[in-house]
């Protein structure tokens, strides 16, 4: 189904699939508006094949005249752990579906625009609230939005909003990988090389490489489940439709043995201008701690600045390792709205509680992500 | 059948605002935790309340508000207007609007909300995890201001010049999330507005007098400001954008801006009626009870004016440079425009140290600079405020 509005004089299409979406022409204003994989087409597809909840697809699209100007990802919440999870730590209860954009799972979300049409981001927001109505959503909004000028418009246009992440950046735009490391003391560099000579001693080496899907998912669960936290967060499926549709984008970092049985992995996109390390995983089995951490933080982004990536988004916890590479920190909110002032009311109370009390939990310990 | 017709309001504030509500036909639901003795005499309905639990406060206002409708909820006090707001919103009566009252209370909100509109504040970066603190600083480069983000109170500032600085900052702030913003050099001006359903009034700009160390202590205020008519202008409708920006539709606001070589900067808002003698000094100069002028806007109605008694004002802070136990001669405090927080023989701390500030006013009104220079320095000389060193301090 496709609805269509007009929201501040751009043309707003919902479309309730990605089947019903030209990947070329979606992916490419992604790339064009600094969006990452999470915002990408074979994203969108995994989670729709393997959602882990119940979600119903409704993307927006906005147009100027018949150019695609801008995208806002979006799924009507019916279901979802991380999203109740976190209506039990505010202490709300959300009385109906939620129009969010677009998935607690990700670590980018809210809509995207081309540089020279910023305010199609204004119109797809709209396009929010518009289609809310029409779903009978209980509330709407958008979640892992960056700090920035958007997150503020939301704040004045009376959302409530909570700082729900931190997620650690880090800009490798260095000539080489010497360049990079010639940026930090030198006692910090002799402490890297002696943790990667250990690990190598051990037997163990990283390589650019993502491991099959049965071993991806059985070390990603394996973190998942050493920290107490429920699968339903990263259920199976969805592991596996991710696998396989971001296979083409696939930048993982797999530490084998030495009978080359992979022991950890990191995660990891490139799309546009960003390599995203999504999740780690671990042979919990086999080692009791994440030995290769760091050195694998390093190789990864080694790796990055060799392919000419400029920006790494390590990602959500376990800040120390990533500061310790330069990385810096970008919160990350959750911005919702109601129609109703005295509910709004109550998601503002919630949300502030969320802040003060509940955000910034482990990505995978806590499943807040 | 009850015959109290009076148009119903419940705040949580102090005996300014008592006072007033009992000088206009009110009926006042005051909320405290517990509420003062002194004050629950003055009010129609004293309520006593955990303040910091909002849905209980939400159910026993609500029970109150079916027998007997109010007409709003506000607050004076920072701490307690995201509650005031959110009362307002729940039981659907007049107030500020929650999203402004949070956005007032949380410097990283304010801060985010203002670049939303474009409006010019510090650079700066909201810092949850304190060990982000001092690289957070270094992006910014030094100097910095690192703020405590949520109820500072107007005492979680300082200015830092190295690391060393900004952790001892965090430290003090107790190791909660902070804003490091870039520090903003130029003078300080205080605006005091009135918004009324979204359209604010600029009641009058101040010149602000502030210290050059790291807690950047108030010191004084002029009016005029120093500014012309043109400059005041400006830096009113500046204010007025940064209110517009936060979603600021009914209450009054003390907002502060410096202006640098680039134009204005917004430093603060506080959702609230300014503190110290301020109010009663816009009540002399502008003719606004600013305290009144937010029971008004609460209550929608008609903001109540008088003439101003006076053309200029000289508002200095009592401050010290040294720790130690005050002294002055008691004598002085008889003259009109001397207010002082402490009694001879009390400790005080230098303005600069955490536990410092201000502990008194001096101010005079006249129509003549140079009078008001005498005015004040004849004050200062009949009450010779001191300071003895104590080995306590």
């Amino acid at each position: 189904m496709t609805i269509t509005d007009v929201v501040g004089g751009r043309r707003v299409e919902v479309v309730r699939g990605v089947a019903d979406l030209d990947r070329e022409a979606w992916n490419a204003l992604v790339r064009a508006a600094g969006g990452s994989v999470f915002h990408s087409w074979e994203w969108l597809a995994a989670f729709e094949e393997a959602p882990p909840g119940v979600f119903e697809p409704a993307h927006q699209l906005a147009y100027d005249g018949d150019r695609l100007v801008g995208v806002c990802p979006a799924y009507l919440v019916h279901h979802c752990p991380r999203l109740e999870r976190i209506a039990e730590t505010a202490g709300i209860d959300f009385g109906g579906p939620v129009l969010l954009a677009h998935s607690l799972a990700a670590f980018a979300g809210g809509p995207l625009a081309l540089p020279e049409h910023p305010d199609a981001r204004d119109a797809l927001i709209s396009g929010l609230a518009d289609t809310a109505a029409a779903l009978d959503a209980w509330a709407w909004g958008a979640v892992n939005l960056p700090a920035g000028r958007l997150v503020g418009r939301l704040i004045g246009a009376g959302y409530a909003t909570a700082r729900l992440n931190t997620t650690y950046l880090l800009d490798t735009r260095h000539a080489t990988v010497e360049d990079y490391w010639s940026t930090f003391r030198s006692k910090h560099r002799r402490e890297l090389q002696r943790e990667r000579r250990v690990l190598t001693r051990s037997g163990v080496r990283i390589t650019e490489s993502a491991p099959d899907a049965d071993t991806h998912v059985r070390l990603v669960h394996g973190v998942v489940a050493d920290h107490g936290a429920s699968l339903d967060v990263l259920p199976e499926d969805f592991l596996r439709a991710l696998h396989r549709h971001l296979a083409p984008h696939d930048r993982s970092l797999t530490a084998v043995d030495l009978s080359g049985d992979a022991i950890a992995v990191f995660a990891a996109y490139d799309f546009g201008s960003e390599r995203s390390l999504w999740l780690a995983g671990l042979d919990v089995d086999r080692l009791d701690s994440f030995g290769p951490y760091r050195p694998m933080v390093a190789a990864a982004v080694e790796s990055a600045i060799t392919a000419g990536v400029p920006l790494v988004n390590l990602g959500r916890g376990n800040p120390a390792p990533k500061r310790r590479v330069g990385a810096v920190a970008a919160p990350l909110y959750l911005a919702l709205a109601t129609a109703d002032r005295a509910r709004t009311a109550l998601l503002h109370a919630a949300l502030r509680r969320l802040e003060r009390d509940g955000a910034d939990h482990d990505d995978v310990g806590d499943g807040c992500c | 059948m009850s015959t109290d017709d009076r148009p119903s309001i419940a705040c949580v504030s102090g005996r300014r605002v008592v006072d007033v509500l009992a000088g206009m036909d009110v009926r006042t639901v005051l909320l405290g935790d517990p509420t003062p003795l002194d004050l629950a005499c003055l009010a129609d309905v004293p309520l006593d309340v955990d303040l910091g639990d909002w849905k209980t406060t939400e159910v026993v206002l609500g029970a109150l508000h079916r027998v007997r409708p109010l007409t709003a909820v506000f607050s004076v006090f920072d701490a307690h207007l995201p509650l005031a707001s959110y009362l307002a919103e729940r039981l659907d009566v007049r107030g500020l609007s929650l999203a402004a009252a949070l956005a007032c209370d949380d410097k990283a909100r304010m801060r985010l909300a203002l670049e939303g509109a474009g409006i010019t504040g510090p650079r700066y970066l909201a810092v949850d995890d304190p060990a982000d603190a001092p690289s957070a600083a270094r992006r910014l480069g030094f100097p910095v201001v690192v703020k405590k983000a949520v109820g500072a109170r107007g005492r979680g500032s300082l200015v830092c010049h190295d690391d060393a600085d900004v952790a001892g900052a965090v430290t003090a702030f107790g190791g909660g999330p902070v804003l490091v913003e870039s520090y903003v050099d130029g003078p300080e001006y205080a605006i005091q507005t009135i918004t009324v359903d979204g359209v604010t009034e600029v009641v009058n700009v101040l010149a602000q007098h502030v210290g050059s160390g790291p807690r950047q202590p108030e010191l004084g205020y002029d009016y005029p400001s120093g500014l012309g008519e043109v400059g005041d202008l400006a830096v009113g409708k500046f204010a007025t954008s940064a209110l517009r920006a936060l979603g600021f539709d009914n209450g009054v606001a003390h907002v502060q801006v410096r202006v640098s070589d680039d134009g204005p900067v917004l430093i603060n808002v506080a959702a609230r009626p300014p503190g110290g003698q301020l109010c009663a000094l816009t009540e002399r100069v502008s003719g606004v009870d600013m305290t009144r002028a937010a029971v008004d806007v609460a209550l929608g109605l008609p903001l109540l004016r008088q003439e101003p008694t006076a053309s200029r004002a000289l508002y200095r802070c009592v401050a010290f440079g040294q720790a130690g136990v005050v002294d002055y001669d008691v004598g002085a405090l008889d003259s009109p425009g001397v207010f002082l927080d402490v009694e001879p023989g009390d400790p005080v701390h230098p303005a600069d140290d955490p536990r410092g500030g201000s502990y008194g006013r001096i101010v005079v009104y006249g129509d003549e600079t140079p009078q008001l220079l005498r005015d004040y320095h004849g004050i200062l000389d009949s009450l010779r405020p001191r300071v003895r060193p104590s080995r306590m301090w």
